[in-house]
């Protein structure tokens, strides 16, 4: 299959994406904050040739620390999986689709990634890798508690399930505000792009479960559908709101956005998600009516972020440096 | 700023509001501050879910004083797992399990495994999902005195039981 984000269904809907995350470990090695180096190479051997032939895993030793930033970037790869210091592996399919972190907080971490409303996809992917693993490795589990985790706000199905959304009326109108306390008290939560405690970038928000244990996988992924789907309902809403009664106005900003991408020499990280957040509301609305860039928008906001744009630049750039090449690669992205 | 309410108009009054505990602050023009509705609560909009979750969660309730001993296996100590929110490993569950169970009811929706289980856990583990879902049948049973089916269904769960033993 394709890379994930290079499906054009990342831009079509509110909902850019879809990802199931799935935490497992060994019975018979100790966890993350016990586990000894010697313990984590095995660990790692273990898990690579249960997965086999299917996967290739990835050398983050290899690797400096820009592409690194750029896998945190793509989602392949968690903060917490690049700050720990022991032994670990990373398998990646190359559609980035599914990816096995070894040795992250939990001894194995299955996450797959869907473009859009892939959520039963993602799950059901997630689901084989995991029995493609339990027939050689024998998890720790208990009956009561399920999987067992290294931190027990992960126990019983070790399921986080989440959409990436795109909620600018949602965020413009205030809403956005109400939405958290509500959101959780059914057990989820709503937060930036790049998870706990980050700025929301380009008005992109990531609902997901929090509570894991003593409801089923198919009740966790149902009842997160069911909140997603009322906060898409509401953004949908929003919007033909404002295309009704404020349209020129908004207009007025998706042509004013795609006049800045196409001509400024300099810009900043937020300014261009921004400007990214407006245009694709545009072609969201049907109403910037120039033509689409040749990636998806989604590629591209994951594109422009520090890592990825230095990656792209091959060298590290400063700050000033950055905002330039930002802007020249985006005027490159949306020439005709 | 615009008003949230009708994004026409300069927004000038600027209010706060306590909604669940949480502060949150609100925009609006004096036409719209002058409306009594508060603009589209997220509240109210999905109480109408409430049922489909069962209810809204209970409050963190106060945690047990920690207890200085350590896992036998691991030699974590809960001390240690306290402070960090992490186990050592999965003996960690049984050792701390007295004090873990009420955080775990309270975190979580349930203390309780509902979801899939590994094959070579199999056999007990949909036994024991049969036997409660036959006590549930049973007290059923019992409530609308269908006598000779709740003795039927006591008779399985013996059985089963039995064999898990
Ligand atoms: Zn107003
Ligand atoms: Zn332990």
């Amino acid at each position: 299959m394709k890379v994930w984000y290079t499906d054009e269904i990342v831009d079509a809907t509110p909902v850019i994406s879809s990802r199931v995350r799935l935490a497992r470990n060994i019975k018979k090695y100790p966890f993350l904050v016990v586990i000894s180096p010697e313990q984590s190479k095995l660990l790692v051997e273990e898990v690579e040739t249960a997965l086999g032939s299917h996967f290739t895993p990835i050398s983050l030793a290899g690797k400096n620390d820009i592409e690194k930033r750029g896998m945190l970037e793509r989602h392949i790869v968690s903060p917490e999986f690049l700050k720990i210091n022991k032994p670990k592996g990373l398998m990646l399919q190359s559609d980035e689709r599914i990816c096995v972190m070894v040795n992250e907080e939990d001894h194995i971490r299955i996450q797959t990634i869907s473009p859009g409303d892939g959520i039963d996809t993602a799950w059901d992917t997630a689901n084989k890798v995991d029995d493609l693993l339990e027939e050689s490795i024998q998890y720790a589990f208990d009956k009561d508690y399920g999987y067992l985790t290294s931190c027990p706000t992960n126990a019983g199905t070790g399921l986080r399930a989440s959409f990436m959304v795109h909620l600018p009326m949602t965020e413009r109108t205030g809403n956005i505000r109400g939405l958290l306390p509500a959101v959780s008290k059914f057990g989820m939560t709503l937060r930036g792009i790049y998870g706990e405690g980050t700025e929301p970038l380009g008005h992109i928000y990531q609902v997901s479960n929090q509570v894991t244990l003593g409801k089923s996988e198919e009740d966790i992924v149902n009842g997160l559908k069911t909140i997603t789907s009322q906060i898409i309902d509401n953004e949908n809403k929003l919007r033909e709101k404002a295309m009704s009664s404020i349209r020129l106005e908004m207009e007025d900003q998706f042509f004013r956005a795609y006049g800045t991408l196409t001509h400024a020499r300099k810009l900043s990280g937020k300014e261009a998600m921004e400007l990214l957040s407006a245009v694709r509301l545009g072609y969201l609305t049907q109403t910037l009516n120039v033509p689409k860039p040749g990636k998806t928008l989604y590629e591209i906001m994951m594109s422009i972020q520090p890592g990825s744009l230095q990656s792209a630049a091959g060298r590290e750039l400063d700050e000033n440096e950055r905002d330039v090449f930002r802007a020249s690669y985006l005027r490159g992205m949306f020439k005709k | 700023m615009l008003c949230e309410k009708c994004m026409k108009r300069q927004a000038v009054v600027h209010m706060q509001q306590i909604i669940n505990g949480q502060v949150t602050e609100m925009h609006l023009c004096t036409e719209c501050a002058s409306q009594s509705d508060s603009p589209l609560s997220f509240e109210q909009f999905l109480q109408g879910l409430l049922d489909v979750f069962g209810g809204v969660p209970e409050n963190l309730s106060s945690q047990k004083p920690a207890a200085k001993f350590r896992c036998p296996v691991c030699g974590l100590s809960y001390e240690n797992f306290k402070r960090t929110g992490r186990v050592g490993c999965a003996e960690c569950y049984q050792t701390f399990r007295r004090e873990m169970d009420p955080i775990l009811k309270n975190i979580q929706g349930g203390n309780r495994h509902e979801g899939k289980f590994p094959h070579k856990a199999g056999n007990g583990m949909l036994s024991r999902r049969k036997i409660d879902k036959l006590k549930l049948e049973l007290s059923k049973a019992v409530e609308e005195e269908e006598y000779e089916n709740a003795a039927r269904l006591r008779d399985q769960i013996r059985e089963l039981e039995a064999n898990l033993s």
